[in-house]
């Protein structure tokens, strides 16, 4: 009996631990999928801008973003 | 020791008193009733106007003649000139009015208040009041139970009123059944000497009731029950209203500014009103005679005569006070002039707030932008910069006026940074901790986590100051100095700085994590010109001859000072202005 009692505070743990880490994985996938859109845009932006400083400027804020697509 | 020792002493006595005394039981019990009353009043109106009367007399200084009007109106409503004066000098602080419109509104307030003697002596003392005392109590008590908030303003005005006649009615019984036994009248005094001691037993009695309007309407009732002689009431009327300034000074004396302003002007207002009502008593008397024929009063309605003298003498005070206004506005400001030591207290904290996370959070943020401002107005200081030649300013993305800026600002600002933690930070810093510590007990633990790191941002910026403290000594010294290479270096350090500022300041109200996560990595990638060991400089300065070894170890040290200075700025952005925790903490370089 104590032992069936074990195993289901065990069972709901991890049932647990798995919708926060299904959570989890949820917001990770919104979030770069709202980051490639900005990163996007950004190109966008840098085609369109014809002053030479905020290109570079945009271009290394588009690098940026870049290595935080590849942490995420 | 003597202070510690009045309080219980003056306890013994109202017990002593209380004890042996039946009949000054019931004048002392009704007292109480009369200011438990007024306070039932006062917080009745707050609840039934719901910033009504703020809004009234916020509009209402355009001209003094204006202020004066509802400052007497408004407490005439209220009967609580105290509350009026709250009120005033929370406006004043905020400068939502000017200091002579508070004037104004302050001396049109004290005659508002002389309505309470005429309330008194035209109901209190002619009818069976208590009758009607009774019925105002138990609709109050039932209109108090309502649950929307103007009934049960209402209500609270109704018990009020009750409270106050009962009060009245309480205080007159004493006095009548203290005449079967006791005729104070027979020690009457009079004359100059009569003047002196009522006078001083007037404001005495305002004092220690801590209320005018108890002690006009306790005077009124001896009187009207012939305890007290009519001259005797008047001296004991003007002694009541120098003992209210008294209680206003003793209370503003922990104020600000504008509370010791206020306070001084009122007493000033007072006392010259006193004088001029002692200086004339007896005109003044003859005055009210004469005035009371035309009015309606019969001769020998005493009660009426002290409440219309009491008025008369307030607006002879203000006609007389009106033409000088200008002069003691000049006065008041240069005798109290803003205190720029003041301490600093939080805006958007309130333990009301803990209640409800997501507002708890906001405020803290709001709270801690607060601190950051003021913090680095000081690092501006600290560095020999003025805030506002370095921000607002488009310098572009090559910064290329600002060395222009740095190298021109090379006059010290005198600021002391450990007088002002101590005198400004210290309060509020304490205050965001409390805050947030008590608001985390009701989170969730996401939310907890928020607070953990807003707690730890304003521990950096607090942290800031005590770098600017060791950065401050030798770049006042180095700027100025006649070695060209250190005090380029040093204008290095301040640009750098700026630069950290100025582009926090640009990011500050970005609404996109992403825009701010990007420009704060750039900022940080910067910083690797103030590591001054990592990128050489300081070696090839040494090398070169250029520097002497004891300037070496200062920009050795302060290179790294100015390097924490702007890693924890972006810190502290990131913290403030990422809302995703997910991107806050890869930001967290």
């Amino acid at each position: 009996m104590k032992l069936e009692k074990l195993m289901k505070k065990i069972e709901k743990f991890f049932s647990m631990d798995l919708s926060v880490q299904e959570k989890k994985f949820e917001k990770r996938e919104e979030l770069i999928c709202s980051l490639d859109k900005k990163m996007l845009s950004m190109k966008d932006k840098i085609k369109m801008s014809t002053s030479v400083d905020k290109k570079e400027q945009l271009k290394k804020e588009l690098d940026v973003l870049k290595s935080l697509r590849e942490k995420l | 020791m003597f202070k510690k020792l009045i309080y219980p002493l003056f306890l013994l006595l109202i017990g002593y008193i209380l004890f042996f005394s039946s009949d000054a039981k019931i004048i002392i019990a009704g007292i109480a009733i009369f200011i438990v009353g007024m306070i039932f009043m006062e917080d009745g109106f707050k609840l039934f106007s719901g910033g009504m009367l703020e809004k009234a007399l916020k509009k209402s200084t355009s001209s003094l003649p204006k202020a004066i009007a509802s400052g007497f109106v408004a407490t005439a409503i209220v009967q609580s000139s105290s509350l009026i004066s709250v009120i005033v000098i929370s406006f004043l602080s905020a400068e939502l009015i000017t200091l002579s419109g508070a004037i104004g509104i302050i001396f049109g307030s004290n005659i508002g208040t002389t309505t309470t003697a005429w309330i008194v002596s035209s109901f209190g003392v002619k009818i069976e009041i208590a009758q009607l005392a009774m019925s105002m109590v138990i609709f109050g008590v039932i209109l108090k139970l309502h649950s929307h908030k103007t009934y049960q303003g209402i209500g609270m005005i109704l018990l009020g009123l009750g409270f106050v006649f009962l009060g009245i009615a309480y205080m007159k019984e004493g006095f009548e059944t203290l005449r079967n036994g006791l005729h104070l009248a027979e020690y009457a005094i009079e004359g100059s000497w009569g003047i002196l001691v009522y006078v001083f037993l007037g404001a005495m009695a305002t004092v220690i009731i801590q209320s005018s309007s108890a002690t006009m309407a306790l005077i009124i009732t001896a009187l009207a029950t012939q305890q007290i002689l009519y001259i005797n009431a008047l001296e004991l009327a003007i002694g009541a209203n120098i003992g209210t300034t008294v209680t206003a000074v003793m209370g503003a004396m922990t104020s600000n500014t504008n509370g010791k302003r206020l306070a001084l002007a009122h007493f000033i207002f007072n006392m010259f009103t006193a004088f001029i009502a002692i200086v004339f008593l007896y005109q003044l008397s003859d005055f009210v005679d004469y005035l009371s024929y035309y009015v309606d009063i019969g001769e020998s309605d005493y009660a009426m005569k002290l409440a219309l003298f009491h008025t008369l003498f307030n607006v002879i005070g203000v006609l007389a006070m009106v033409p000088f206004i200008g002069h003691l506005e000049r006065f008041l400001k240069t005798k109290f002039k803003n205190d720029k030591k003041e301490v600093l207290r939080a805006k958007y904290l309130n333990e009301s707030i803990t209640e409800v996370p997501e507002a708890a959070i906001i405020a803290l943020e709001k709270e801690i932008s607060y601190l950051y401002n003021s913090v680095t107005e000081i690092l501006y200081h600290g560095l020999s910069l003025h805030r506002h030649k370095c921000v607002g300013i488009d310098f572009g993305e090559d910064y290329c006026e600002l060395p222009n800026i740095v190298k021109n600002s090379v006059n010290k600002i005198e600021i002391n940074v450990d007088e002002f933690y101590d005198r400004k930070i210290k309060t509020l810093y304490g205050e965001i901790l409390h805050f947030a510590t008590i608001s985390q007990e009701k989170m969730s633990q996401e939310e907890q986590y928020k607070v953990y790191m807003l707690k730890i941002a304003s521990r950096d910026i607090v942290e800031i100051l005590k770098d600017v403290k060791e950065l401050q000594k030798n770049t006042n010294r180095y700027i100025k100095s006649s070695n060209s290479d250190i005090k380029k270096q040093y204008n290095t350090l301040r640009e750098e700085i700026v630069k950290t500022l100025d582009g926090i300041n640009m990011i500050e109200n970005s609404a996109d994590d992403f825009d701010v996560y990007a420009k704060l990595s750039l900022l940080e990638s910067g910083l690797e010109k103030l590591d001054m060991i990592k990128n050489g400089r300081i070696d090839t300065l040494i090398r070169n001859n250029k520097i002497e070894p004891k300037m070496a170890s200062s920009l050795m040290n302060d290179s790294a000072f100015a390097y924490d200075i702007s890693k924890k700025l972006i810190h502290i952005a990131t913290i403030l202005w990422i809302e995703d925790r997910e991107i806050q903490e890869l930001g967290e370089m």
